[in-house]
């Protein structure tokens, strides 16, 4: 674990939590304020007593100012259901530092997550293969989270982020929560949206992490060039030139606003790194100003 | 199947640079990244991008456009007509070698001028085109008839010498007229004096061009050159034409072999024909008069000349001669004149004389017959005796055809002192017969009386006669004058084995065939024919010089004249043909729509 992150990181991590705009409604106890009456210290607004309440809950304070029975009411503390959907397609263990970056920011989500005493998992996509996940709780678990982040493997028999995530999202079991989708999304993005969109229906808190390498952003490309598509295969011959990368960086700036517009229009929130990043920076600043970040 | 342009396949090598084209191909380097979604797009939108691709379809389709057209153009054969270029199919050269031929234009004769001049005509003439060639002597040859390989033409020209004739350009251009089969043709003479009015007589049924190479120059020429005998010395008379503007002053010198006997300054008057006269010349063989100073035509300024002599010279009978001889010896043309013992003419040296009875004091100067000879003199005469032998002959010129073996002699004066003489017929040790010189002049000894033999009676006696004379005669040691290249039928003596000529100044050597007559050599100059017999070498000059109408520098202007009716339109003989040029610029586009059509393929 002191391998993924750095202990002072940790450190600056127990500070934070992960939240959510939308109050939890459902769940066992947890750690987050819920819009529901609960039985958490906090307290949170008064009722008029009405047959049949509990007893135990007038707030006799009040009695004694106002004469009238009042039940106090406290914010129940609730559970956040954290699900990471990692993107395990080829293209993201292309490089070892990108994949590194992948591990960092799941294992800082895991360590935002289990800290706070809510539940987290991760799904990749080999559910549909071989293993079910399920929630972890419980800071006692990180290790195992690290663990088993550690050991998640390419999908090579995958071609399109899309696809997968499509499947994983169908056949698992989605609580009220936050979904982080985690991804280069360098593809088609129409598939995808689509995904996203049954997630959010499926009462989800949607978090787009986008994971690139420098040269995915602005590639330093130079003469004639067969490039070859790692996911799918495809070929394709490419002289390159002045005009062509300008082009490229036309093209990747629209692809970009497409999902950052795509993601506003929804009330998703999408935020992007690169591989080299500091983790602390995009942790801190970057997720910090979606608002996931408290 | 044959290939009318083989030299095309040379262009095969331009297949390596196709390949070469094609192993530079754009190599596509592999690389693997994480997606082409991006790049696909992008190449979507470049393909899309209107400006190149609108170039590049229009551009290819402009140059196919132009390969197809190059190529149309070159399959029509498209040539070109031109004013300088002959278009005739057969082309008749006529050359005039003539004498005038070889005045000095700057560093070149006017021959080596026309020459180069024939010379870039005909390299400009294609291979359906025909050169025919005569060169313009005094009887017309032909050099080339119907020759199209160049090569060939120019070696024939090459080989082209001065043949000092006079030209005969009427039979030239008539021989060129006969030679002419195709339609198209015309005829090109290069000559230096021709004028419109000299071919008048021509049918002129081609287009003639007359070349008159050359300008005329400033020349003096020695038109006649002759000596006489007057007295004991000899006289000359030279006449010099100068033609031209200017008044010339010239050294006229008159050499013989290399003795200068006398030299005269003279001025010439422009245009003028001027004659001088030198006397008191000494008796030689051969003469030459020579002016020293150089102009451009050389060869009309010597000429030789030499002492006329009779064919028959004068006989003069001294002394009481035997009737017979006198008879036999009028019978073979000469004239016979009786000379009183001592008084002698003075010119007896130039005939023969017949002494009988002359005692040696009283022999004169020359050639001669000496009968009956008086006792005593140089030969050392004894008195006459009896013979005891048959006659017995040696084997001589002077001999042949007589018969001595019938002959009767029967008393000789004995000859005690020979001095040098050669005996031709002895009896027993007794010479009767003699010849050879006596005082630097041949002299024939009859050692004896006609009258003690039975000789006139014998038909050998004329013939024996006439040996002696013509071995008495002074040597014709002029053949005479010729024009360069005459054949002469010379009397070779009947012992002659082989003969040989030499220039004067011993430079050339030429063997003379005896059997058949011979061509005097072409070079004006002075010769020798020297006739190898078994009595010795024989020697005789002769001398080559121009004919007089050769011995003129004048050079008339240029002309041509065109058959009015010989208007051939399509004359594609002589055209210069242009698809070779459209057919290579065609290849050359083909060329650029390759390279366009690749770069095309690789953008994608």
């Amino acid at each position: 674990m002191t391998q993924m992150l750095s202990s002072s990181f940790m450190k600056r991590l127990t500070r934070f939590s992960l939240t959510t705009k939308q109050s939890i409604i459902s769940g066992h106890k947890g750690e987050h304020r819920s819009r529901k009456h609960g039985t958490s210290l906090e307290f949170s607004d008064f009722r008029q007593y009405h047959l049949g309440d509990d007893l135990r809950q007038i707030d006799w304070n009040t009695y004694a100012r106002t004469n009238k029975y009042y039940i106090k009411r406290f914010t129940d503390e609730k559970e956040l259901f954290v699900t990471l959907f990692l993107d395990t397609t080829r293209s993201m263990f292309i490089v070892e530092k990108k994949w590194e970056q992948v591990k960092k920011l799941a294992a800082s989500l895991a360590f935002l997550t289990l800290n706070h005493n809510d539940r987290f998992r991760i799904l990749t996509g080999e559910e549909q293969y071989s293993k079910v996940r399920s929630f972890y709780k419980g800071k006692s678990l990180i290790n195992r989270v690290n663990h088993e982040i550690s050991d998640i493997e390419v999908d090579d028999k995958a071609s399109y982020f899309a696809d997968t995530l499509h499947k994983v999202v169908k056949t698992s079991n989605m609580y009220q929560g936050i979904s982080v989708v985690v991804s280069d999304f360098l593809e088609p993005v129409e598939p995808l949206f689509e995904t996203l969109k049954q997630l959010q229906t499926r009462k989800q808190q949607v978090l787009l992490v986008q994971v690139l390498l420098s040269e995915e952003q602005a590639p330093n490309l130079t003469g004639d060039l067969k490039l070859v598509d790692v996911e799918i295969s495809t070929s394709k011959d490419v002289s390159m030139s002045r005009t062509v990368l300008e082009l490229y960086d036309k093209k990747f700036s629209e692809h970009e606003q497409a999902i950052k517009t795509f993601a506003r229009n929804r009330g998703m929130a999408f935020i992007s790194c690169l591989a080299n990043e500091a983790i602390e920076e995009v942790i801190i600043h970057k997720l910090a100003g979606t608002g996931f970040l408290k | 199947m044959g290939f009318l342009l083989p030299v095309a396949f040379g262009l095969l090598g331009l297949l390596s640079i196709l390949i070469v084209f094609y192993l530079f191909k754009k190599k596509f380097e592999r690389k693997v990244i994480s997606s082409t979604y991006l790049w696909e797009q992008i190449m979507k939108e470049w393909e899309t991008n209107r400006w190149n691709k609108k170039l590049n379809q229009n551009l290819l389709l402009f140059l196919q456009i132009l390969i197809m057209v190059a190529i149309i153009l070159a399959l029509t054969r498209p040539f070109i007509n031109s004013e300088d270029i002959i278009s005739s199919e057969q082309v008749v050269i006529v050359l005039d070698t003539s004498a005038s031929m070889a005045v000095m234009e700057e560093e070149v004769t006017r021959l080596e001028l026309a020459k180069e001049q024939i010379k870039q005509l005909v390299q400009q003439l294609n291979k359906n085109q025909t050169v025919t060639i005569v060169n313009a002597k005094s009887k017309p040859e032909l050099l080339l008839t119907n020759e199209s390989n160049q090569h060939q033409i120019i070696t024939s020209i090459d080989d082209i010498q001065l043949s000092y004739e006079v030209d005969n350009l009427v039979d030239s251009m008539k021989l060129a007229n006969s030679l002419i089969h195709q339609q198209s043709a015309e005829i090109h003479l290069y000559s230096d004096q021709v004028e419109k009015k000299d071919l008048e007589t021509l049918p002129i049924k081609h287009n003639l061009v007359v070349h008159n190479i050359g300008e005329s120059k400033q020349n003096f020429s020695i038109r006649s050159f002759g000596v006489k005998l007057s007295g004991n010395l000899v006289k000359g008379v030279v006449t010099i034409f100068n033609e031209g503007d200017k008044e010339k002053s010239v050294t006229v010198q008159i050499k013989s072999e290399d003795k200068l006997l006398q030299e005269v300054k003279e001025t010439l008057p422009p245009n003028k024909l001027k004659v001088i006269e030198v006397n008191d010349l000494t008796f030689e063989t051969v003469y030459e008069v020579r002016i020293n100073e150089k102009d451009a035509y050389l060869f009309d300024n010597n000429s030789y000349a030499f002492l006329v002599n009779d064919e028959t010279p004068t006989i003069y009978a001294a002394g009481e001669v035997n009737p017979f001889i006198i008879k036999a010896v009028q019978s073979l043309g000469s004239e016979v004149v009786t000379v009183k013992g001592d008084d002698f003419p003075k010119d007896v040296s130039a005939g023969i004389s017949i002494l009988s009875n002359v005692p040696a004091t009283d022999w004169p100067n020359g050639a001669k017959l000496v009968i009956s000879p008086t006792v005593g003199g140089p030969f050392k005469i004894q008195d006459k005796k009896e013979l005891k032998y048959v006659l017995s002959r040696k084997d001589d010129p002077m001999l042949s055809y007589v018969d001595t073996d019938n002959l009767y002699l029967a008393k000789s004066y004995p000859i005690d002192a020979l001095n040098g003489l050669q005996p031709l017929i002895t009896s027993g040790d007794e010479v009767v017969v003699a010849k050879g010189k006596y005082k630097k002049n041949p002299i024939v000894l009859f050692s004896f009386d006609v009258e003690d033999s039975d000789w006139p009676l014998h038909p050998s006696f004329p013939v024996l006669l006439n040996n002696v004379l013509n071995y008495l005669k002074p040597a014709n040691a002029y053949l005479g004058r010729f024009l360069p290249g005459e054949t002469i039928d010379i009397t070779y003596s009947p012992t002659t084995t082989s003969a040989y000529i030499d220039v004067s100044d011993g430079s050339k050597v030429n063997n003379v065939n005896t059997k058949i007559p011979l061509q005097v050599p072409l070079q004006p100059g002075l010769y020798e024919l020297h006739e190898k017999t078994e009595t010795g070498l024989k020697s005789r000059y002769f001398s080559v010089e121009v004919a007089d109408r050769e011995k003129t520098a004048f050079s008339s202007e240029s002309f041509s004249i065109t058959v009015k009716d010989q208007q051939i339109e399509s004359n594609t003989a002589g055209s210069i043909e242009i698809w070779y040029w459209v057919a290579f610029f065609a290849l050359f586009i083909l060329f650029i729509e390759w390279e366009v059509y690749r770069r095309g393929i690789s953008g994608r």
